[in-house]
């Protein structure tokens, strides 16, 4: 557990995304300059003002060379990190740390990821460097087993489970095709999501998101300085990571119902924020939907809904974007798309837009102040989970 | 001299109906059926599977050498037989070491096993190109045979062997085909060795043949029988049934598998005869003794009759596909690397061996499903793959592939198979797979 609190110290004034999707006119370098550039306007600061950069990928970069070779003009700190899907809410909390420190007075956490340019299907292959005895299990293999045990737990019929599943895909895509930057902008009907191949489990294609290549940068300053660089700064107040033991699957207690790192990241996010009633209190959440079943699973997590009752509330429309707690308002991993080392950055830019007002058709407009991005990297037994919560008022 | 404290016989589950060939290619189509190793399996997983069965069954603790034998062998110029020692996790200070070559392999493994007290390990994959008669009559299995000092169920009553230099199937290295010279010419060769090789083990076993109880052939052509048939004066139909389907002939391995078989339906006191065709012939001839009625009543390892009744049949198409005769698209995935060797050596009790770091060996261990994963978008050759976290009654659990999966549920029982994962760039992968318990 952290032991203090930045609440408040720290304050984000500007933000860049790029549009996600198979970008292959675009290399590495042109999302960072995009992403960098929107940041800088935003904030309406130079490349020169900054003072330290903390550059998030996965497989897209060597050290901090990419990032200053795209941005230029060099001879500047770059913290290069990698911490699976979590990287770029990583990188954000190292740029925090730099300004609440009072070593920086502007840092940028950005983060990027060039998939396509490797050509294949699905992640990387991690067993490089092992005994090779590690798990073969896919990323949706893993996350499938949710839905059994989820199931077997709280005595509800797969079917039923199945059905709470389309209906998150179906309310991201629906968000989604209200966002300009999505991977995909298209509404996709029940049916298609309920007759999609299967690829593992009891999920089908569109219960899958889809890797992408994209970037998304935030400037972060000392939270005393943001009125200089906007009228509309969003204020940190809390950046929690958990790192979980990554030994759930030889762990004879180990439930696939639901995700203990997100248990505690989250606890730890609500206390330094003074989140009582994250239902009540948030605006909107952005949340790791790798697989519909995970943002399930982490409405019970992160205390949105009781255990065994979020397949309820999330058939009921209370996630929906006209519901009483928005969840993925941006169409989530699913419709934006996934560049892992940018998603947790794009989280937040979500929030972002939404708490100044800029979030034109998706705009939530619950007069809440304060809105949450929650990012998880691994498997089911084995995760790393961010949470950064924001608000726009200080206090 | 030591006497045989355990055997075992294992014939892969898959099932190439004969008539399958001759349909996919428009040919004639034979009788019967042939043993398929799963896409997973090799030489060196058979042994195991084999020696497994033996070794969880013998009447005391072997701790002599073990001699692999096989003409398949998953590795050439590295030894395949320490890996065997490996997943079997015997005593380091146990040699392991390979016989290979020819079908003479079997039977050298044998004799060196029985002469030191030690493990005798066969294993064979038989096939050819598409249509081949190699592929037709061809089979896949493993055999073990365990030597040791006090309780033997079988004593290795007297061997005859016939030695002679002629080419009947032969493969040149670093050529990818296998040929054959003209069976009727091998028939002939034969033939002319069965007599010798016969008379001289009942000799050496100090047995008249018709003393013998069974007589079993294990021969790529069925010509042999008659030749034995002849040899030991009785009627080729008195011979012992030579496994020609369900498995086919299985090269080195194929004769310990009869006498598997043979064993398991001994009484006491009965002469087995086994007779080793190709590239010369041997004869072994063992004896039951009082010990193995209580041996086969408290085996703790599936007999060979359950392996042969477990029977699933496999499409032509997907044989063909298994074994590289036919190339298969494979999607763009990341190209996956071969795992750490120093990592590999490091973890080597627990990769192969499957012995936990508190030095419980999960391998004998069966286990509970406790979640599934069917899995459409895994890099496997046979989709969709399942995984399984699986509970052993420690509490401990793993997650691993199942192998020969069909039908399962959570809270199924599972026991362990070592297999091979996938190959890299030349590495062969193995670890451990659970199997669904069916028998």
């Amino acid at each position: 557990m952290t032991r203090h609190s930045i609440r408040d110290k720290v304050a984000i004034v500007g933000m860049g995304c790029t549009k996600f999707g198979d970008l292959y006119d675009r290399s590495g370098a042109d999302l960072l300059t995009d992403a960098a550039g929107g940041a800088f306007e935003t904030a309406g600061i130079a490349n020169e003002d900054v003072d330290a950069f903390f550059f998030g990928t996965v497989v897209s970069g060597v050290s901090g060379l990419t990032l200053s070779r795209a941005l230029g003009p060099g001879y500047r700190p770059v913290s290069r990190n990698e911490n699976m899907c979590a990287t770029a809410s990583d990188a954000l909390r190292q740029a925090a740390y730099a300004v609440a420190s009072g070593a920086c007075d502007v840092a940028m956490a950005i983060g990027m990821e060039k998939l396509k340019d490797y050509q294949f299907l699905g992640l990387p292959n991690a067993q490089a460097g092992t005994d090779g005895t590690g798990s073969w299990l896919s990323s949706p293999a893993a996350f499938s087993m949710l839905v059994p045990a989820y199931s077997r737990r709280y005595r509800v019929p797969e079917e039923q489970i199945k059905e709470a599943i389309a209906r998150i895909a179906w309310k991201n895509h629906h968000n989604g095709a209200l966002n300009p930057r999505a991977m995909f902008q298209r509404e996709v009907s029940l049916e298609s999501i309920c007759s999609s191949p299967a690829v593992a489990g009891r999920l089908g294609v569109f219960d899958c998101s889809g890797l992408s290549d994209g970037a998304a940068a935030a400037i972060v300053v000392p939270a005393e300085d943001a009125h200089r660089y906007t009228a509309q700064p969003v204020f940190l107040k809390s950046i929690s990571l958990i790192v979980g033991p990554g030994d759930g699957a030889a762990h004879p207690q180990q439930d696939y119902s639901t995700f203990p790192e997100v248990v505690r990241c989250a606890e730890e996010a609500y206390e330094h924020a003074g989140v009582g009633d994250p239902r009540a209190d948030l605006a909107l959440a952005e949340v790791h939907d790798c697989f519909t079943p995970t943002e399930l699973v982490l409405m019970e997590d992160l205390g949105f809904s009781e255990r065994g009752r979020a397949w309820q509330d999330v058939l009921d429309g209370c996630f929906d974007l006209e519901g009483e707690l928005p969840v993925n308002p941006d169409g989530g991993l699913k419709s934006f798309g996934h560049p892992i080392g940018a998603s947790g950055l794009r989280m937040v830019f979500e929030t972002w837009l939404q708490l100044r007002g800029e979030a034109g058709k998706r705009q939530v407009g619950n007069g809440r102040t304060r809105a949450m991005a929650q990012n998880l990297g691994g498997e089911p037994g084995a995760l790393v989970c961010a949470v950064t919560i924001v608000g726009s008022e200080r206090g | 001299m030591p006497g045989l404290i355990g055997y075992g016989g294992y014939v892969p589950a898959w099932r190439l109906a004969r008539k399958e060939i001759g349909a996919f290619l428009g040919a004639r189509a034979g009788r019967g059926e042939r043993s398929a190793a799963a896409w997973d399996e090799d030489t060196t997983t058979m042994g195991v599977a084999a020696a497994r069965i033996a070794l969880a069954s013998q009447t005391e603790t072997a701790t002599g050498p073990l001699f692999f034998a096989t003409t398949a062998p998953a590795y050439l110029a590295k030894s395949n037989a320490t890996a065997v020692h490996a997943a079997l996790d015997l005593d380091p200070g146990a040699g392991a070491f390979d016989l290979g070559g020819g079908l003479r392999a079997g039977i050298g493994a044998l004799l060196a096993a029985h002469r030191s007290g030690g493990i005798a390990v066969l294993a064979d994959q038989r096939g050819g190109p598409a249509g081949s008669a190699d592929e037709a009559l061809g089979g896949d299995a493993a055999a073990a045979l365990v030597f040791g000092g006090l309780r033997p169920v079988a004593e290795l009553a007297g061997v005859g062997h016939a030695t002679r230099e002629y080419l009947e199937r032969w493969q040149v290295p670093g050529e990818g085909r296998v040929r054959n010279a003209d069976a009727r010419f091998v028939d002939h060769v034969q033939a002319g060795l069965i007599d010798g090789a016969v008379t001289a083990a009942l000799k050496d076993a100090d047995v008249p043949a018709t003393d013998i109880a069974h007589v079993a052939v294990a021969a790529a052509s069925s010509k042999a029988k008659a030749a034995v048939a002849k040899a030991v004066g009785r009627p080729p139909t008195d011979l012992a049934d030579d496994l020609a389907s369900p498995v086919g002939f299985a090269g080195t391995a194929h004769w310990a598998l009869l006498l598997a078989g043979l064993l398991d339906r001994a009484d006491p006191g009965d002469h087995l005869a086994v007779v080793a065709v190709g590239e010369g012939v041997s004869v072994v001839v063992f004896e039951a003794t009082s010990a193995l009625p209580a041996y086969r009543s408290d085996r703790k390892a599936p007999a060979l009759a359950d392996l042969l009744a477990e029977s699933t049949p496999l499409p032509y198409g997907r044989y063909l596909a298994w074994r590289g005769t036919l190339a298969v698209d494979e999607p763009v995935r990341a190209a996956p690397q071969p795992f750490s060797l120093v990592a590999a050596e490091r973890n080597a009790r627990w990769k192969y061996g499957l012995v936990d770091e508190n030095g419980q060996r999960l391998a004998d261990e069966q286990a509970t499903v406790v979640e599934l994963a069917v899995d459409y978008a895994a890099d496997s050759p046979a989709l969709p793959a399942t995984l399984a976290a699986v509970e052993f009654r420690s509490g401990r659990r793993l997650t691993v592939e199942l192998a020969d999966a069909a039908d399962v549920r959570v809270g199924d029982q599972v026991e362990m198979v070592f297999r091979r994962i996938r190959t890299t760039e030349g590495v062969h992968d193995y670890f451990w797979k659970a199997r669904p318990i069916r028998r």
